[in-house]
Parts: structure tokens; sequence; C-alpha cells
């Protein structure tokens, strides 16, 4: 089986290591550039890299994955009748399916280690600079998993439909549909944690580092929530404008004391970040374990 | 001696329509078996349920008395099997699919293959797709091969062939059969090529199976009988009429006559029947037809 998956499959492999060598190079020097801008600008550089090209192409090649290598994988050989063929010599449908796929899982996940390990270096200055949240999904090893994940529901995509192109045009939108579900899930991987200052004695904000903030509200001396237009009447007199720039404006903190208020944060610190990584991993390696266990299913039904 | 193939009650449903129904036969091993019906009559289900490329929706089926469902790993080392269109990938060199061939199969006689494809003048460094038409068959035919089966299921090897390449395909089929003593299931819808080479018959039509048999006595044991409308009554009495066509002013009728039975009435003309003419009988029979003959022989045993 080796050589067979070699010789369908040594296109697609030619491709992936041109990719991987363009993309290498690609982060290698915007990693430098990036190194330059932090030391120059500081923050405010490093802020502006956080949402560039690199996590838009970091997204792009599990989708290319699945949808060039995973969803032809069956449905290629089932529209050109090919099955006939190979599931007919010495092997099953389903032995041949299994050593196809953990074939093309092992380099892929040799791949996507390496471009998980030069995105953590890519990362650095902005680990230190903002925090490694803002760039969760192209920062660490969760790239890994979201690779392998891609492949199987291209694949058991392609098996269910039968046609290949059909299998890359449901793959294509459902692929960061399921993304950004987890995306959103996230933040409940674990109950935030939560912090409140009455603003009395020292802002203990400043000590929380890199947090990943998910909500920030007002409370009274009672511990209710209270609405945030009546902190801005009472409080802020220039209107809501000015809120942001005085959040932590010890001017009207007396203010805010003697009206009994207290702000409350909700957020995952900055130490959940490898723990959510891993979460996220297991979730994603659990999905694309159990869609393969579909796709052997799925064939066992239709053939032996 | 356990039969080649033996199936009991065995059917595949899709959805509400059956491709197959109630097909019980046996075929004993060493047989040359062609296998007739229109298209969609079940015969690439029959043969698909025989490979484990389908799972029987209800009965059995048993290859060397091995079910395809359950040991299939078994069955595909004794099977060779070329599906429709004779499926090679497109692609591939025809030295890379002797090379696939004997990556895929435990059991492979390389030599047997490399001789054959000389002898027969294929050039091993060309894709398969740019090959003849015969050629392609040719290699598929030697991909079921050189594992040495012990029976062989072809569905349709000679369709869209020219006359030439239908008589190579044919006679290395046969040279085959003889040398490795193998079984054979082949379907056709040249008649003609079929009486050459087959000395077994397996019928179906509208999913049911109508005929297994030895091809000579299935022939024996068909007239045709002329005689006028009003006899027809008593003659099935006599006989199982197949097929009745009225005529100008009489009747005709294929009625199958098993036990001979003797009558005084003279006032019809019994005359022989050819095997094209008997098979088109059974062919132009309706689904209620076929249904109701189908459960009438409810077994088909082909004698040893």
């Amino acid at each position: 089986m080796i050589w067979v998956t070699w010789r369908q499959h040594r296109t697609e492999a030619i491709v992936a290591g041109i990719l991987l060598i363009l993309f290498t190079l690609f982060l290698l020097l915007t990693g430098l550039e990036l190194r330059r801008v932090y030391i120059l600008g500081g923050k405010s550089g490093v802020e502006s890299f956080a949402g560039s090209f690199p996590f838009v192409a970091i997204h792009l090649l599990p989708l290319l994955l699945g949808a060039f290598v995973g969803a032809p994988l069956i449905s290629q050989e089932l529209e050109r009748g090919t099955h006939r063929l190979a599931w007919t010599q010495g092997v099953t449908s389903k032995r041949w399916f299994m050593s196809k796929m953990l074939l093309i899982a092992v380099p892929t996940l040799v791949i996507f280690l390496f471009l998980s390990r030069i995105l953590m270096w890519w990362n650095q200055p902005i680990n230190e600079a903002i925090g490694p949240w803002s760039t969760f999904d192209a920062n660490g090893f969760v790239i890994i998993a979201h690779a392998l994940f891609a492949l199987a529901l291209g694949t058991l995509l392609g098996a269910i439909v039968g046609k290949s192109v059909a299998a890359i045009a449901l793959f294509v939108p459902i692929f960061p549909v399921v993304r950004l579900f987890f995306i959103w899930l996230r933040q409940y991987y674990l109950p935030p944690m939560s912090l409140h200052w009455n603003y009395m004695g020292e802002n203990p904000f400043d000590k929380l580092g890199n947090i990943w903030l998910l909500e920030q509200s007002y409370v009274d001396r009672f511990g209710q929530l209270i609405n945030f237009d009546l902190v801005f009447r009472t409080c802020y007199p220039k209107g809501n404008a000015f809120y942001y720039a005085h959040i932590f404006d010890p001017n009207i903190f007396s203010c805010l004391r003697e009206n009994g208020f207290s702000i409350v944060e909700w957020y995952q610190p900055v130490e959940r970040f490898w723990l959510f990584q891993g979460i996220e991993t297991l979730i994603f390696l659990a999905l694309a374990l159990s869609l393969v266990g579909v796709t052997v299913w799925w064939l066992k039904k239709k053939g032996g | 001696m356990i039969n080649a193939i033996e199936t009991f009650d065995l059917g595949k449903r899709y959805g509400k329509q059956w491709a197959l129904q109630g097909c019980t036969f046996s075929l004993p091993a060493g047989r040359i078996a062609g296998l007739v019906g229109p298209n969609g009559a079940g015969k690439t289900t029959l043969m698909h349920l025989l490979v484990g490329l389908l799972t029987p929706s209800s009965g059995t089926a048993l290859v060397h008395g091995l079910s395809p469902a359950k040991q299939l790993d078994r069955v595909l080392s004794t099977v060779g099997f070329v599906g429709q269109d004779r499926p090679l990938y497109r692609n591939f060199t025809v030295s890379d699919m002797l090379r696939f061939g004997q990556e895929i199969n435990p059991r492979w006689d390389k030599s047997m293959a490399i001789n054959r494809i000389k002898q027969l003048d294929i050039p091993l460094n060309q894709p398969t797709g740019k090959l003849s038409g015969g050629q392609q068959a040719q290699v598929a035919l030697l991909l079921a091969l050189a594992k040495h089966p012990s029976l062989l299921i072809l569905d349709e090897p000679l369709s869209s062939l020219d006359p030439l390449s239908r008589h190579q395909f044919m006679q290395i089929l046969m040279d085959s059969a003889v040398q490795e003593q193998c079984t054979v299931l082949i379907s056709s819808h040249q008649i003609n090529d079929l009486e050459r080479i087959c000395d077994t018959l397996v019928l179906l039509s509208q999913s049911r199976l109508l005929l297994a048999g030895d091809l000579e006595h299935l022939i024996e044991s068909h007239r045709w009988i002329t005689c006028l409308p009003e006899s027809v009554e008593s003659l099935a009495n006599l006989y199982q009429v197949v097929n009745a066509i009225p005529m100008n002013r009489t009747t005709r009728l294929m009625v199958r006559i098993d036990e001979r039975r003797d009558s005084d009435d003279t006032t019809w003309i019994m005359e022989t029947v050819t095997l094209e003419e008997m098979i088109l009988a059974y062919l132009s029979l309706s689904k209620t037809e076929c249904e109701l003959l189908s459960i009438e022989n409810n077994h088909l045993e082909v004698a040893q």
C-alpha cells in the first residue's frame, strides 16, 4: 500500500512540498520584519501584525488539504469506477482505506508539526507584546489537529456523495463553519475567571498580564449588575466617548467609589493558553477519529 | 465438492426498489457460466454481492463456501473480478498497473503477468488511458488472473470492443480457464460469444432469477409450439408456458417440456428453439410474469 499511496498522491505530495517551502520562507521573512517592527514601534507596531496575512494563509492550509487530498480520496475512485478494481484485488475496502488514511495522515502530521514550530517562533514578539490569545489559531499546535480533522472530513464527504467536485463544494463551506463554531465555543472550554475592584487600593488589573478579556461590567454595592449608562451619567461627565480613555483614570475613581460602583472583568488568564491549545487539539483529534470511524462504517455498510 | 457459487434468497434493495430479489441458485466448480439479462436486470448487483462490493439486504451468498459479507479477505484471495467498464487507473503506466497488482495482492504471479503483457505486445511504459480498448481489456483481465483465482467473475468485459478484440479476449479467457481449472461467471449482451464458450446459462430479468442450468439441457427442454388460439389453455395444462405470441391466425408459444408428456391432440406443431430465441422469450416477460416464474422455480441448481 505504501507504493500505491505514493503513486496515487505523488502530485499532491510535490505540491505540498513546494507550498511548505514557500510558506516557510514567507514566515521567516515576515517573522524577521515583525521583530524589526517590535523593536522600533513596540506594542502598537505588533498589534497591526496580529491580523495580517500569515493568519489568513494559515487557515487556508488545512482547507486546501481537506479539499484537494481528503475530498477526492474515495470519491474519485467511486466516480471513475476504480473502486471496483482496488477493492476486489487482495484487500478489502476497509483495509485499503485505513492504510491510505494512515499513510497520508502521518506526513500531514509531520508537515504541520514543522509548521506549528515555525509559527511558535513567528509569534514570540506578539506573545511578549500583547499575549498569545489574539493569534490562538496560528500560535501553537492546534493547527495539526485542524489539518487532520480537515482531511477526515473531506474524505467522509467524498465517500458519501461519491463525486469529487460535489465533495469539494460541500467541504469548502462546512469546514470553516465547524472551525468558526469552535472559535466561538473556545471561551467556554473552562469557566472564565473573574475579578472585582471597588476602586480602593492598588489597581489589580495591572497585574493580570495578557489576559483574554471576555466581558466587562459594573456592579453596585449590593453586588447587582448595573447598567453602563448609569455609571456614565454619574461619573463620566462628557459621555461615553471618553469611557475607554478614562476607564482607569484615577481622577474619577473617587466618584465611582462614593457611588459604590465596582468593576468586574471575566477573562481567561494567560496561563491557560497551552491548556486551551491542548483541549482544542483533543476535541479536533476526537472529531477526526470519529469521522474516520464513520467512513469505515459507511464503506462497510455499502460493501464488505 | 463445494459449489463455486451458492446463493440463497439473495436480495439487494435500494430504498423500496429491489435491484435483485429472491435469487437462489448454485454453480458447481469448473463451469463456464454466461449471465444474461437486459440492462438493470440485476447482473452487476449479483456480481457485486459475490465480490463484496455490496452487502446483501436479504439472504446469503457463498463463494467456495465462504461469505463475502463476513470473510471478504478469504473470498478475495480466490476470486478474480473485472468490473464494469474494465476499470484501470488511466494515468498509471502498464508497469505501474502491474506493480499495483503486486502490492495489493497477497498472491501475485509476477512472471506470468510480465510474460502475458509481452506476448500481447502491450507497451509497458504507456499510460493505460492511452491503450486501445482491447489492450485495456487484456490488462484488466490480467489483473484478475495473476492471483491464480479459482473463480473468475467478469462484468460485461466485451462491451464496446471490436470483433477482433472480442475474439482475442475470449481466446485468452478460455485458455486461462482451462489452464487454471477455474470457474467463470461472465455477463454479456453478446449471446453468440457466450454460446461459443459457455456450458451454463444464468438468466436474470426484472431483478429476478429466471433460469440457471446447463446450456444444452435448457435448449433441449424448450420448444416452440404453433397452435390455434383456442388450444392455448389445454396446452398450458400440459406444459409450463413461457411466452405466447399471437400470430395471424395461430398462436406461437414457447414452452418448457422438462418431462415429456404425450397427447393425442395433433392440432399443433412443435419445433426446437435456438439459444437466442429462448433467451429473448424470457427477457420479454413483464415484471409480474417474472415474479411468478421465479417463485415457481424457487431453487435453480446446475447439475454437476
